[in-house]
C-alpha cells in the first residue's frame, strides 16, 4: 500500500507537467465530398474533461462488454456481481449509477424505470468511438448526468473508404463454459454503407471460490450463474451531397441467472431476461455555413424477473417491466462566423411505463428548449449553454453551463474549467412502485465545477498527440438525493434524503511510441474521490457506499510486426457496503489481464489468434459484499477476415 | 450495612448503565455464553451482516459480533431467531437459508442445518426435539432433531408460518400467509407430528404470546386474537389502532406475570390487559421499535430500535412501568432479543 502511494504521488507529480486530450479535435470533418456535422454534445465538451478511447484499446478488448473494458481500462469504477455476462453498472465522480448518462450514438439508454444503465448488455464488438465526458453538464445531455456522460457510437462504416467491403467471423472459447461467437460485415459503395454484427454468447460462470462465510470455509462451484445473450446491431449512411441520412436498429435478448449469495444455501431460483428493440433515424443537413440534425428514436425495453419456489415449483415472484421511450432532438446549428457558433434545439421525449408493480400504466412527455453558443477569441474558447425543460410532473429550474478553454500558441498546454447546474429526474419506480412509490418526490438538483490541465509532450506529424498527460479536480454537489428508506408503515420508500458533495481529482499520462516496426502504447490513470453526506440526522464525512477513495489502471500495449502483448492493471481501493461506514469493509483489490495475439495476413484473408488471460494472478476479491468474483479465467479465440477493395 | 447494599447497589447501576453505547469487544466471558441476553440482529438484506449481540447480566458485559469472533465470518444474511435446546443454540438465518447450530459455551458452530426455503422461526418442543417454520407461500414445520442436529419430519401448514407456541402439550403455528395470503393458527399435536386442527383468526397473523389463562394471543394485521388454549374457540379480537393496506404491528410480547401485553405501534409500545377490549389510544412508551420483546426473569422491556436502517441500532431497555433504564448500541437491524 505504501509503496502504491508513493507511486500516485509521483505520478500525480508527472501529471502536473504533463498533460493532454482532444480539445483541438477538428469541429467538422471532411468526408471526401460532404461535410460530417459534428454532434452537439461533441461540439461543445471542448471545455471538459474527455477520455477518448485509443481505437487500439477498443479492438483489443472486443469480445469484452462495456462494463469489463472501462474497469480494465478507465478511471471509472465498475460495480459487478458475480462473473462475465452479470449486471455492471458505473459510478462516475463520486456519484452513483443513477447519475452517469449513457447515450448510444446521441440516444439515453438508462433505464426509464430504474434510472441506470446495464453496461454488461453492451459488447464492445460493435462499438466504434467511447468517449466518457467527465462532469458533462446537464444543459447539453439532460437528467440525470451528475457524474458525467458515457457518449457511445457503434457507427462503423461511416469512414470506411470507397468501394470497401469486409467480413469477419470470430469465435472465442474460454473458462467457464464461456462461448462467444460474432459475425460482422461492413461496406461502402458510393453513398451508401452499411454495418452489421451478430452475435451469440454464453457463459455457464461456474467458476470455483472458497466460501469464507460458510461453515467450514470450503471450495463450492458458484451455481445457477448463466449467462446467454444474442443480439444484432445494424447501421446505414447515406451520404448525399449536403446531407446525411443514417439510421441503425439495436435488438438483444439476455437470460441471465441471479446466482445465489456467499454464505447462502439456496441453489439459486431467481432468473431474468432482459430484451431490447431500438431504432432511430438521424437526418443531417447543411445549409451554407448553418446546419440542420433531427434524430429521432424508439426503445422498446422488457425485463422479466421470477423467482421459482423449488419445492412447489411454482413462482414466488414473477414480474415484468415493460418500458417504451420515444425521444425527439430537432438542432439547428447558426454558424455565424468562423469563431461564433450557436445552436438552437428542441428535444421532446415520450415514456411509457408498463410494469407489474405499477398500479397503472404511467405515460410522462417532456419537453426541452436549448441553445448553446461557442465563441473563439484568440486562443481562448468560450462555451455556453442554456436548456430548460418543460416538465409537467416538476418545476425545474433553466440548466446553465459556462466553460472555456485555453491554448497555449503552440497547443503544448490547454486549461478548461466549467461550471455547471444539474438535476435528475424522478425515476418511474421511484413515483410509481407500489408499495412504496412517491409521487411527491422531487428531482434532485446540483452544481459541479472543474478544473482540467492538459499538456501534450509531443505530436506526430499528422498532428495526433503521442506523449500528453492530463490532471482535472472537481467539485460537486447534489440535493434532495433520492434515497429508498423505511417508512413507518413497514415499507421501503424514496424520499428526498440528504445531499452528498464530492470532489476529487483525476491524472492520466498516455504515450505512443513508434520505432520502426515496434509500437508501444501506454495509458495510465489515476482518480481520487471523496465523498461528504450532509442530511437531518447527520453529517459524514463516510465514503458513499461502494464508493472507491482510490482507483487506478494501467494499459500497456506492445506490437512488433503483427504480434501484439497487451497489459492491464486495475487497482480498486477499499469500500464499504453501508454510507455508514457500519456495512462490510470490502479489501482493496488489483487484478492484472494479459493479452497476446497474432495476426496473419494472406492476401485478402486475415486470421487473428488471441489468448486472453484474466485475473492473471488468480486473485480471490468482491466487487459487491456478498458475490465472488471469478479468478483466473483463460480465453482463446480466432477471428477471420475477408477484405475486399 | 444497608448503606454499604445501596452504595453496592449504586455500583452496580452505575455500570450497567454506563454500557450505553458500548462495545467491550476484549472483555472475555469466562462462563461462555450459555446463559445471558441474546440480540439477534437481522442485519440488511442482501449484505450478509446479521450478528448476535450477547448481554451478560451477571458481569455487565456487552459483546457485539459474538458469531463474527467465534468463528471468524459473518453469520449469514437477516438472521430471525435464536433457540436454545440441548445446550446449544439454533440460529435461524432466514436469507442463508440455514440453521446454524453453536455451542454455547464458546459460540462456535457445530452443525449447520440445510434444505429449508424461508426459514424463520425456531420453538424448543423438548430435551430432544425443536420446531422450525418455513416457507413464504404453503408452509411447512420441520421437526429438528436437536442432538444429532438434522431434520427428521416435516409437517404441512398453511402460508407463511411464522412464530409458534407451545401450550397445554400443542404447538399454534401463525400463518401469516407469506408473500400469499392466511388468517390461520395450525394446530400441531406434537406426539405425533400432525395439525391436528386449524383456528380461524383473522388476516395475516404474525406472532403469538400465551397469558397466564394458558390462552394463545395472535397478533392479526388489524385485530389482537384471544384463542382458547383447550378447546380452540376465538374468546376476543380487539382491534387494533394503527393498520392499514401494507402495515401492521408485527411484533408483540407479555410481560412476566402474563397479564400485559405488549404490542410495538406505529406510534410506540401499547400495553394491553388480557382482560382488556380494547387497545389504549396512548401508548406506555411513545417510541417506535422494529423489534419488541420482554425479559420474563424480571419483566424489563426491551425494544429494538434500527434507528436508520443502515447504521447500528440500538436495544432500550425500559422497566414495566415505561420508565427507560439504558439503551446499548447493538448490531445493524436489532430485531429480537432471546434470553437463556
Amino acid at each position: 500500500m505504501k509503496k502504491f502511494l508513493i507511486y500516485n504521488i509521483l505520478f500525480l507529480c508527472f501529471a502536473v507537467n504533463l498533460f493532454g486530450q482532444s480539445s483541438d479535435s477538428m469541429k467538422q470533418i471532411l468526408l471526401k465530398d460532404i461535410q460530417i456535422i459534428e454532434n452537439r454534445s461533441t461540439f461543445y465538451n471542448g471545455d471538459k474533461s474527455v477520455i477518448k478511447l485509443d481505437s487500439q484499446i477498443i479492438v483489443a478488448n472486443k469480445t469484452a462488454d462495456l462494463g469489463e473494458l472501462l474497469l480494465a481500462t478507465t478511471p471509472l469504477f465498475i460495480n459487478a456481481i458475480s462473473g462475465s455476462g452479470a449486471l455492471e453498472t458505473v459510478s462516475l465522480r463520486g456519484t452513483s449509477a443513477n447519475h452517469t448518462s449513457v447515450n448510444w450514438n446521441g440516444f439515453p439508454i438508462n433505464s426509464v424505470t430504474a434510472g441506470s444503465a446495464d453496461l454488461s448488455l453492451i459488447p464492445v464488438a460493435v462499438l466504434s468511438n467511447v468517449n466518457i465526458v467527465k462532469g458533462a453538464s446537464g444543459s447539453l445531455y439532460g437528467s440525470g448526468t451528475f457524474g458525467g456522460s458515457i457518449d457511445l457510437e457503434t457507427n462503423q462504416s461511416a469512414s470506411l473508404p470507397n468501394n470497401f467491403s469486409d467480413a469477419t467471423f470470430s469465435f472465442e472459447t474460454g473458462s467457464f463454459g464461456s462461448r462467444k461467437t460474432n459475425f460482422s460485415t461492413d461496406a461502402k459503395l458510393n453513398r451508401f454503407s452499411f454495418d452489421v454484427n451478430i452475435f451469440d454468447n454464453k457463459s455457464t460462470n461456474n467458476f470455483k471460490y472458497q466460501d469464507y462465510e460458510k461453515f467450514g470455509n470450503p471450495v463450492v462451484e458458484q451455481s445457477h450463474n448463466k449467462t446467454a445473450s444474442q443480439g444484432l446491431f445494424f447501421d446505414g449512411n447515406v451520404n448525399l451531397n449536403a446531407s446525411q441520412f443514417i439510421f441503425g436498429i439495436w435488438y438483444q435478448n439476455k437470460d441471465k441467472e441471479i446466482p445465489p449469495m456467499m454464505g447462502s444455501y439456496n441453489a439459486g431460483s431467481e432468473n431474468e431476461n432482459d430484451n431490447t428493440f431500438k431504432i432511430f433515424a438521424e437526418f443531417k443537413r447543411r445549409f451554407g455555413n448553418n446546419s440542420l440534425d433531427w434524430k429521432t428514436a424508439l426503445m422498446l425495453d422488457k425485463e422479466h424477473y421470477t423467482d421459482l419456489n423449488l419445492q412447489t415449483d411454482e413462482f414466488d415472484i414473477d414480474s415484468q417491466i415493460k418500458s417504451k421511450l420515444f425521444y425527439n432532438d430537432l438542432d439547428f446549428r447558426w454558424n455565424c462566423s468562423n469563431n461564433f457558433s450557436m445552436d438552437f434545439a428542441a428535444i421532446y421525449s415520450r415514456i411509457e411505463g408498463d410494469v407489474t408493480a405499477y398500479q397503472n400504466i404511467p405515460v410522462e412527455q417532456n419537453l426541452a428548449l436549448l441553445t448553446a453558443a461557442q465563441y473563439q477569441i484568440k486562443q481562448i474558447t468560450f462555451d455556453a449553454s442554456v436548456r430548460k425543460e418543460f416538465d409537467a410532473n416538476a418545476k425545474v429550474h433553466p440548466l446553465i453551463s459556462l466553460g472555456a478553454d485555453y491554448k497555449t500558441k503552440s497547443k503544448w498546454l490547454t486549461l478548461k474549467s466549467n461550471v455547471s447546474n444539474k438535476f435528475r429526474r424522478p425515476t418511474f419506480n421511484d413515483k410509481y412502485w407500489t408499495p412504496g412509490g412517491n409521487l411527491d418526490i422531487l428531482p434532485e438538483t446540483g452544481w459541479s465545477a472543474d478544473f482540467t490541465a492538459e499538456n501534450v509532450v509531443k505530436k506526430n506529424k499528422l498532428g495526433e498527440k503521442i506523449c500528453w498527460s492530463e490532471i482535472s479536480v472537481y467539485t460537486s454537489k447534489i440535493n434532495n438525493w433520492i434515497q429508498w428508506i423505511p417508512q413507518p408503515d413497514g415499507n421501503w420508500s424514496p424520499v428526498n434524503y440528504k445531499s452528498v458533495w464530492s470532489r476529487g481529482v483525476e491524472s492520466a499520462v498516455h504515450a505512443k511510441i513508434h520505432f520502426n516496426k515496434f509500437s508501444a502504447n501506454f495509458n495510465a490513470n489515476y482518480s481520487y474521490t471523496a465523498t461528504t453526506t450532509y442530511n437531518t440526522e447527520m453529517s459524514t464525512n463516510n465514503q458513499l457506499a461502494y464508493l472507491p477513495k482510490h482507483n487506478a489502471t494501467v494499459w500497456l500495449n506492445l506490437c512488433y510486426r503483427s504480434f501484439n502483448v497487451s497489459y492491464s492493471y486495475t487497482y480498486i481501493g477499499t469500500r464499504n457496503s453501508l454510507e455508514s461506514g457500519d456495512g462490510t469493509q470490502l479489501p482493496s483489490f488489483s487484478l492484472s489481464n494479459v493479452q497476446i495475439s497474432q495476426n496473419f495476413t494472406f492476401r485478402k484473408f486475415n486470421l487473428t489468434l488471441n489468448v486472453k488471460i484474466n485475473n492473471l494472478f488468480d486473485q480471490q476479491y468482491l466487487m459487491s459484499a456478498t458475490y465472488p468474483m471469478p479468478g483466473r479465467t483463460i480465453f482463446f479465440s480466432t477471428a477471420i477476415t475477408i477484405k475486399n477493395k | 450495612m444497608k448503606n454499604f447494599f445501596n452504595f453496592l447497589l449504586l455500583c452496580v447501576v452505575t455500570i450497567f448503565i454506563s454500557c450505553e453505547k458500548t462495545d467491550l469487544t476484549n472483555q472475555s466471558v469466562s462462563s461462555g455464553y450459555s446463559h445471558g441476553i441474546y440480540v439477534v440482529n437481522e442485519g440488511n438484506y442482501g449484505q450478509n451482516n446479521a450478528s448476535v449481540t450477547y448481554i451478560n447480566t451477571d458481569s455487565n458485559i456487552v459483546i457485539n459480533d459474538v458469531f463474527q469472533k467465534a468463528n471468524n465470518r459473518s453469520l449469514g444474511d437477516v438472521a430471525m431467531c435464536l433457540g436454545f435446546a440441548g445446550g446449544k443454540g439454533f440460529i435461524v438465518v432466514n436469507n442463508s437459508y440455514k440453521i446454524e447450530c453453536v455451542d454455547l459455551k464458546t459460540f462456535k458452530t457445530v452443525q449447520v442445518i440445510t434444505g429449508f426455503t424461508y426459514p424463520r422461526y425456531f420453538l424448543k418442543i423438548n430435551d430432544n426435539t425443536a420446531y422450525v417454520t418455513d416457507g413464504n407461500f404453503a408452509g411447512k414445520v420441520y421437526v429438528i432433531d436437536v442432538n444429532m442436529m438434522k431434520k427428521t419430519d416435516s409437517i404441512p401448514v398453511g402460508y407463511g408460518p411464522e412464530n409458534m407456541v407451545l401450550v397445554n402439550n400443542n404447538v399454534f403455528v401463525a400463518n401469516s400467509g407469506g408473500w400469499g395470503i392466511d388468517s390461520t393458527l395450525s394446530v400441531i399435536n406434537p406426539a405425533t407430528n400432525k395439525v391436528f386442527t386449524t383456528v380461524k383468526v383473522d388476516a395475516f397473523p404474525t406472532d403469538l404470546v400465551v397469558d397466564a389463562n394458558n390462552n394463545v394471543w395472535a397478533l392479526c394485521q388489524n385485530y389482537l386474537v384471544c384463542v382458547n388454549g383447550s378447546n380452540f374457540t376465538v374468546l376476543k379480537k380487539i382491534p387494533l389502532l394503527h393498520s392499514s393496506e401494507y402495515y401492521n404491528p408485527h411484533r408483540m410480547a407479555i410481560d412476566q406475570s402474563k397479564t400485559t401485553i405488549y404490542i410495538a405501534e406505529d406510534d410506540g409500545v401499547k400495553a394491553i390487559s388480557i382482560t382488556a377490549l380494547s387497545v389504549p389510544t396512548i401508548p406506555l412508551i411513545a417510541r417506535k421499535f422494529y423489534g419488541l420483546d420482554v425479559n420474563p426473569s424480571n419483566g424489563q422491556i426491551f425494544g429494538c430500535n434500527a434507528e436508520n436502517y443502515s447504521q447500528k441500532g440500538f436495544v432500550i431497555r425500559y422497566k414495566n412501568t415505561g420508565e427507560i433504564i439504558d439503551s446499548i448500541q447493538v448490531g445493524m437491524i436489532p430485531g429480537s432479543v432471546f434470553f437463556n
